[in-house]
């Protein structure tokens, strides 16, 4: 799909490619356009086995305007929000195929790991229409690596505090127009980080002590296949297939820990992908991709440790999506349409009821868009009209278990998503361009909103979706040289998100609670990332958020406060003196005074996280000191400590963050010479 | 050069390092109470996220103070001898002691086990309590003249597992002493099927002398139940007023009924859940004509209504709403009825007249957070 937008976009761009992204952290040297012109977006490229120990958390808490709340360390639950907004108001996709799920849209970062991707898509206020749904405050792409042919293969093992281990294997070929990649990755770590117990009593401090973290271990396993076939006809055929297998304590809040609680989740994604440039003779390109994932998430807390009453829940999604991508130029108009139908069925089941399967959820949703970006004054201005419409029918297969709330007539039902957008985009001078954006959007209810659960959850099928307005105006300026800097990179933007009828559970009883539309949310800040390179060693980077969140909900003890975990300023701060021997590293990530409560009772102070690192690359170092020995060991070796000021904070109340932590990598590759093509 | 940018990055490193701070801070905004003048109301207050309380003097209800201190989410208050007891319920699990004429700060709070979900205390003596644990077999025997290192709180449990449904797990609830015995309402629930009634519920009666099991009264229904109040015996006759919802959504199989504690039997329903159209969720005796309940239909709607429990017909209805109506709770003039009302944008105590159902002014009374129990307490 970048590839069908990069091909539509205007050419009078296509050699500035800084001016629709940013490099963040070391990485490849050349990073992919985004597929839209006028959204202020961020390419993350994502170095091949990083050695650092990174998660897409880490990667997307960097960027501006972005936030992301943990749960706890290493592979613990963990969200993300763009400007404010929730976590279900983010859609998250993986080469363009949509993870977000009917039953929840929530995707847990955790779940994702890093390394089998090429680069992080971030788009915020908007959804561009190379993506296949709609997203209510912005999107996430995760884009996998791409085969290129060039034999490869590397092996990464590393590990550090907390029992935290991490193996790594990577392998790429290619024959003729095929080419293809296999990559699998181990992650796993005993979770046991120390943190300050308060027992649960805030005004009794002689009871507090340190404790460590229990049953929040965790094993992971990713295992990727990609391959690629170029056509005769230019095109080209894709298949992926993706495996992700997790299995992990649940420990639940800092001052009662869950001994036995799990969870155990499956994720197969698979998708084939075909491309068409010039379909027919015609100045047309098609892409379509034939998706489907299945989820499984076993959770079982059979001592009832977590929450109330003891679960044991079994819970698969099966989803599959036809999408179509067609681009077309005319004269000044790069047109993009699409046609995407996809379903999706939830199948919940409780094993220890009575009853043990749970009614099936399903979802329909059918798609159209249509977009152009028309080039004015030599394509110095572009303007960028779209609209989105997606149809859903949510169908319910049973009546509700408690209070009867779902009647017969409720169980089916059609909701109507209408995106419109506008964006602007004006090529002020060379190498600055101004953007501006306005966009509505929406949210459709999820199954949990609509039929609730088999507890204490109410449905409500009458909810409607939450609707944003998202507007931005700002700047891109990119220099390839200024001075004694180089790949210089100035961006800011102003933004205001407001998003009404939105969705929150109510407890409207002694033992149920139900959604409502009854919220408000006004979110309005300024962005700033910059990046360049000084005196040819030295890479850095910043990025800046000031954001107003505000609830807007009209309950009194919530109207007007800052709303949680939104903090006013967030910046991200990396430096990098780099050589061939290595490279040395720092990190600064500072949040300013945040709540982490409607009521806004609960601050969390001021925060700043660091982070040091060093990479030696022991070949080159070899050969640099004249050492032939370690001239020829292969290997480059990474060691960091993050939060080494062992800044003891919490993101969500009650869920302990780890402190100071060491690991260290190393990695092996081997890289021969492209076969020629057949 | 590199060495001197190198330098740089630490003494920058350095320099952040010394502002970061981190860690979690109460800022409920709270305020100075009034001192104590005759008998205030002390409302807990909760979004289920924070938990807080407010309190205002009965005969001056507009100087409310809201926001006083922070309590867990989920809590309820009672009182005994001049001291609100904070039973920080699943997630707090312990007792807070709040004192009132120290300007309402807290003298103690103490664990009573992690993850025990804590409902009621009730009071044997001046260094005797007992603490019902929603998720724990064992109730727990607690000393109220603790200091605030807690030291020698818990003074012992008592088994009543073999009251306990096939889970293992009575769900004890309410509790009251009256006399030497100690009676404790067990729901007896399924956890394991959505908390669903597992047949009868009974009453554990204990021997507070001796700190043992000497009987169970088993209840007409199933799930007796009320989200705050606890169990009070009749000023007249003694007995308990016990409400049983059965099934929550449910309306053919609960009512109220009194339970005699000198004779160890309950009653059955003198008025039913199909009387009043709605599972009661809590209920206030004023006599054998008048009283009043908080009802909950099938569709999840609650009202306050007044009925008369010998014609077992409801006579008025005081509020509605398809939000939470919480707690009715007997004013200490014994004429007035407090209510705590959760409606989402106008949450409150509500009062109401008892002779003439008339709500009275001003209201509803605004407690910062929605109140969610409501206890009164004397002055010193």
């Amino acid at each position: 799909m970048l590839w069908l937008s990069t091909m539509a976009a205007p050419a009078a761009f296509a050699d500035e490619p800084l001016l629709g992204t940013i490099e963040v952290r070391g990485a490849p040297e050349s990073a992919p356009a985004v597929a839209d012109e006028s959204a202020f977006a961020t390419v993350v490229p994502i170095a091949e086995q990083p050695g650092e120990l990174l998660t897409l958390g880490d990667v997307l808490d960097r960027a501006s305007g972005v936030s992301v709340r943990r749960y706890g360390g290493l592979g613990d639950f963990a969200t993300v929000s763009i400007r404010g907004s929730t976590p279900g108001q983010v859609g998250v996709f993986f080469d363009g195929v949509a993870l977000t799920r009917a039953r929840s849209e929530t995707v847990n970062l955790a779940d994702l790991p890093l390394d089998q991707l090429g680069a992080v898509e971030i788009y915020r206020g908007v959804s561009p229409l190379a993506l296949s749904a709609s997203a209510l405050a912005g999107a996430v792409n995760l884009v996998s690596r791409a085969p290129d042919g060039v034999p490869r293969f590397s092996l990464l093992a590393g590990g550090g505090s907390f029992g935290t281990r991490k193996v790594s294997v990577a392998g790429s070929a290619g024959r003729g127009p095929t080419s293809g990649f296999v990559s699998a990755t181990y992650l796993g770590s005993d979770g046991d980080f120390s943190f300050e117990d308060d027992n649960g009593t805030l005004q009794n401090s002689s009871d507090d002590r340190e404790t460590k973290r229990r049953n929040n271990a965790f094993d992971s396993v990713e295992v990727l296949a990609k391959v690629r076939r170029a056509l005769a006809s230019g095109g080209a055929v894709t298949g992926l297939t993706e495996l992700f297998a997790n299995r992990q304590g649940v420990s639940g809040i800092g001052a009662y820990q869950a001994d036995d609680a799990s969870l155990r989740d499956l994720r197969s994604l698979n998708y084939i992908r075909w491309e068409r440039p010039g379909f027919a003779g015609l100045p047309l390109d098609l892409a379509s991709t034939g998706s489907f994932v299945f989820e499984r998430e076993r959770f079982r807390d059979r001592k009832g440790e977590i929450g109330l009453g003891n679960v044991a829940t079994d819970n698969r999604t099966y989803t599959g999506a036809l999408d179509n991508l067609i681009a077309s130029r005319i004269g000044r108009h790069a047109l993009e349409g699409r046609v995407d139908v996809g379903g999706q069925v939830f199948t919940p089941e409780d094993t220890l009821a009575d009853d043990a399967a749970g009614p099936d959820q399903r979802r329909i949703r059918f798609g159209l868009a249509a977009g152009d970006t028309a080039g004015y004054f030599g394509d110095r201005l572009l303007v960028q009209p779209s609209l989105r419409w997606e149809h859903l029918r949510d169908d319910f297969s049973g009546t509700s278990t408690t209070a009867g709330q779902i009647t017969r007539a409720q169980r089916g039902r059609t909701r109507d998503l209408l995106t419109p957008r506008l964006g602007l985009r004006l090529d002020a001078a060379a190498g600055v361009a101004l953007k501006a954006n306005v966009a509505r959007a929406a949210r459709a209810p999820n199954f949990t909103e609509l039929f609730g659960n088999r507890g204490s959850i109410l449905g409500n099928p009458n909810l409607d979706p939450e609707h944003g307005l998202n507007a931005d105006l700002g700047f891109v300026l990119a220099r390839d040289r200024l001075g004694p800097a180089r790949r210089l990179r100035l961006e800011g933007a102003g933004f205001v998100a407001v998003i009404d009828d939105m969705i929150v559970l109510v407890q409207n009883s002694q033992r149920t609670s139900v959604f409502r539309n009854v919220d408000r949310a006004r979110t309005v800040g300024c962005e700033i990332t910059a990046g360049a390179e000084l005196f040819e060693h030295l890479r850095t980077s910043l990025d800046y958020t000031y954001q107003d969140a505000r609830d807007e909900s009209g309950i009194p003890a919530r109207d007007g406060n800052q709303l949680p975990g939104r903090p006013r300023h967030e910046l991200f701060h990396r430096s990098e003196y780099r050589r061939d021997e290595g490279r040395l590293f720092y990190e600064l990530s500072f949040i300013a005074d945040n709540f982490l409560d409607q009521a806004n009772f609960l601050l969390v102070r001021a925060r700043a996280i660091h982070t040091l690192g060093v990479e030696v690359d022991v070949a080159a170092l070899g050969r640099t000191l004249g050492a032939g020995a370690l001239a020829r060991v292969p290997f480059v070796a990474t060691f960091e400590v993050r939060n080494f000021t062992d800044n003891r904070v919490e993101d969500v109340a009650g869920y302990p963050l780890p402190g100071r932590a060491f690991f260290a990598t190393a990695r092996w590759a081997w890289e021969g010479r492209a076969a020629p093509h057949g | 050069m590199g060495r001197r940018r190198c330098a740089g990055l630490v003494a920058l490193a350095g320099a952040l390092a010394a502002c970061s701070s981190g860690g979690v801070e109460d800022r409920t905004p709270g305020g100075t109470p009034p001192p104590l003048a005759g008998t205030s109301a002390f409302v807990v207050t909760s979004d289920f996220q924070t938990g807080s309380f407010a309190v205002f003097p009965v005969l001056q209800p507009e100087a409310v103070t809201k926001n006083v201190a922070r309590l867990h989410s989920d809590a309820v208050a009672r009182e005994h001898d001049g001291i609100v007891y904070v039973v920080n319920r699943l997630g707090g699990d312990n007792i807070q002691a709040i004192d009132p004429a120290a300007g309402w700060a807290t003298r103690w709070q103490c664990s009573v086990d992690n993850g025990s979900n804590p409902h009621d205390i009730a009071f044997a003596a001046p260094d005797k309590a007992y603490v019902t644990r929603y998720e724990r077999a064992a109730l727990l025997i607690v000393d109220p003249t603790t200091d605030s290192d807690c030291t020698g709180f818990v003074r012992g449990t008592i088994d009543l597992a073999a009251l306990a449904d096939a889970d293992g797990l009575p769900e004890m609830d309410q509790a009251v002493v009256i006399g030497d015995r100690l009676y404790v309402t067990l729901q007896r629930l399924d956890r394991r099927n959505f908390f669903r009634p597992s047949g009868r519920s009974a009453i554990a009666v204990i021997d507070v002398a001796t700190d043992t099991l000497v009987g169970a009264i088993d209840l007409t229904g199933a799930n007796p139940f009320t989200e705050s109040a606890g169990l009070a015996p009749d000023p007249v006759t003694g007995k308990l007023l016990v409400n049983e919802v059965g099934e929550l959504g449910r309306l053919d199989d609960g009512g109220i009924e009194w339970v005699d504690p000198a004779t160890l039997r309950a009653e059955g329903f003198f008025v039913t859940e199909q009387d009043l159209g709605g599972n009661v969720t809590d209920v206030v005796r004023i006599d054998d004509h008048h009283a009043y309940a908080i009802l909950l239909d099938v569709e999840a709607r609650s009202r306050v209504v007044r009925f008369d429990p010998t014609a077992r017909r409801v006579a008025a209805t005081l509020a509605a709403g398809d939000e939470f109506l919480v707690d009715v709770a007997l004013g200490p003039d014994g004429a007035t009825l407090y209510l705590t009302d959760r409606t989402l944008k106008r949450p409150g105590i509500r009062r109401f007249a008892v002779a003439d159902d008339a709500e009275l002014a001003p209201s509803p009374i605004d407690t910062g957070l929605a109140p969610f129990d409501v206890v009164f307490v004397a002055g010193p």
